[in-house]
């Protein structure tokens, strides 16, 4: 267990930036949802963001892994500036892992076939190959029984455990979670938070879009607030628990503690 | 005395007046059902039996003509059908609108007359005619495609978008995405509207005898011409059909697969 850990953190040196977004600015139709944001990530860091919705937590993520395009600003990962080129090359995009908030596994694939597609389809891995490295990744998420069910026998917090499998057997350098819980109901949340813990702790590099200031203030390292497009604060952990400096963070926090 | 033994007897003595109300009401309704089905067979019993016998081979030809040209045009029309989809939905322009007017051309164009077309305007393009049967397979496989094809293009976009975004995102192709994903999907979800455009592929068959060629419905008009039964043929040709498009129809739970969509 302890060195698949170990394998599975990434190479970069922890410390040094691995995402950098300057003056990110995204338009949908005459609403600018982004409003020049300026993010650096470190490697091996876990960065939670958070704010109101409709604040662009989610587009800020969906930039990041390439499922939109910024209409200005520049985006690096892993040393790469994101554009057609690059987000066009399949191991790059697979290097930049995902987790949904639901419903993003496919129902016509058992678990099994879920884990294996992509080594396969992508890295070309070899079929008991691809199928031993699920098996092990199941056993980690705690579903090891379940590589022969479809999805849908998959309650909602394993289902999206499957989902952070799926996304760890492209050994990922960094992992997005864009709301992985609020789909889910109160007592399917934590299975889910215990896993996103297990990988913080193995020295993964995550960002993660999240209402749950519990997971925030044990696995993060910084936290970021979000509001209206921008981001109004990005501060560590400690700092920002002890007192955001901002009013709708502070009224944001109010709210989600105490509701 | 008598009406304890008959209330035990009674198997279920409900005190729900609507159940009982249903009860009567489906007995009314079997009666009638049984009335109808004895008057039409004893309609029926007067047609001329002996004739459909003795016709019966070519009959069954005939129908086997009509089947082969369902199976086959609409497992070419499939293949085709899925190539139309793809490009309607694909990224480059010209082909999206190639596909556009294909598909919407032959939907708005009657059946009978794209049969005519392609058979007798062939010769002028290709400079030889064309034989009856692969005029009726390229015909109605055209026409199986085109409505196939907003078939498909129908179950695609009914699979929710974060199905082909978590394909992305785990680095598969935009057509690994199809062919893995999307299309597997898509197909789960069209399964009904699939069946109804194989059942109409069944019915449109009966069109191919303008170019000469004998399916089971020209097999029925070409014995009625010789032996004038039509009240006898016409029956055998209309229960045949019906009793065909209904299994077609029964198709739908054979073909369900056992996975659930979310």
């Amino acid at each position: 267990m302890m060195d698949q850990i170990a394998t599975m953190s990434p190479s970069t040196e922890t410390g040094t930036p691995i995402i950098e977004l300057r003056d990110v600015c995204k338009w949908y139709g005459p609403t600018q949802v982004l409003k020049g944001i300026n993010l650096t990530i470190d490697a091996g860091s876990v960065m939670v963001i958070c704010g109101p919705s409709g604040s662009g937590k989610s587009t800020v993520l969906r930039c990041i892994c390439g499922l939109e395009e910024a209409q200005s600003g520049t985006l690096q990962v892993m040393g790469r500036v994101l554009n057609k080129q690059t987000l066009g090359d399949a191991n790059f995009r697979s290097d930049i892992g995902m987790v949904f908030q639901r419903f993003s596994l496919f129902p016509h694939m058992r678990v099994l076939a879920n884990l294996t597609l992509a080594p396969r389809k992508v890295r070309g891995m070899k079929k008991s190959e691809a199928e031993k490295q699920a098996h092990a990744m199941l056993a980690r998420v705690g579903l090891a029984d379940k590589a022969n069910v479809y999805p849908n026998e998959l309650s909602g917090g394993q289902q999206q455990r499957v989902a952070i499998a799926r996304a760890l057997v492209m050994t990922p350098k960094i992992m997005l979670f864009d709301e992985p819980t609020s789909a889910l109901d109160p007592d399917l949340v934590r299975e889910v938070l215990d896993v996103m813990r297990e990988l913080a702790k193995s020295g993964m590099t995550m960002v993660v879009v999240t209402h749950e200031m519990g997971f925030a203030r044990q696995a993060g390292d910084r936290v970021v607030f979000m509001n209206h497009g921008e981001i109004l604060e990005n501060r560590s952990t400690e700092e920002f628990f002890a007192r955001p400096a901002t009013e709708p963070a502070r009224r944001f926090l109010d709210n989600v503690l105490h509701h | 005395m008598t009406a304890v033994t008959l209330g035990e007897a009674t198997p279920e003595p409900t005190d729900d007046p609507t159940q009982a109300s249903d009860r009567r009401q489906a007995v009314i309704w079997w009666i009638f059902v049984a009335c109808v089905l004895a008057w039409l067979g004893w309609k029926l019993s007067a047609l001329n039996w002996a004739l459909v016998w003795r016709v019966s081979p070519l009959l069954w030809q005939g129908y086997i003509v009509s089947c082969l040209l369902t199976l086959v045009s609409v497992a070419l029309g499939m293949v085709f059908g899925i190539g139309l989809a793809a490009a309607r939905m694909s990224r480059f322009a010209p082909l999206r609108y190639l596909s556009m007017a294909y598909t919407e051309t032959v939907r708005a164009t009657p059946q009978l007359m794209v049969i005519f077309w392609i058979f007798f305007t062939y010769p002028v393009f290709a400079g030889h005619n064309m034989s009856p049967w692969t005029g009726a397979v390229v015909s109605l496989t055209m026409i199986a495609s085109a409505y196939l094809a907003e078939v498909i293009r129908g179950g695609l976009l009914s699979v929710p978008k974060i199905q082909s975004e978590s394909a992305t995102v785990i680095g598969l192709s935009r057509s690994q995405t199809f062919i893995r994903v999307l299309l597997p999907q898509a197909c789960r979800n069209m399964l009904p509207a699939f069946i109804t455009t194989l059942i109409t592929s069944f019915k449109v068959t009966s069109l191919v005898y303008v170019i000469g060629l004998i399916d089971f419905f020209r097999a029925a008009s070409l014995i009625n011409n010789r032996n004038f039964a039509p009240a006898t043929l016409y029956t055998v040709v209309a229960i045949v059909y019906l009793i065909t498009c209904f299994a077609l129809s029964r198709l739908v739970g054979l073909l369900d697969p056992k996975y659930k969509l979310q």
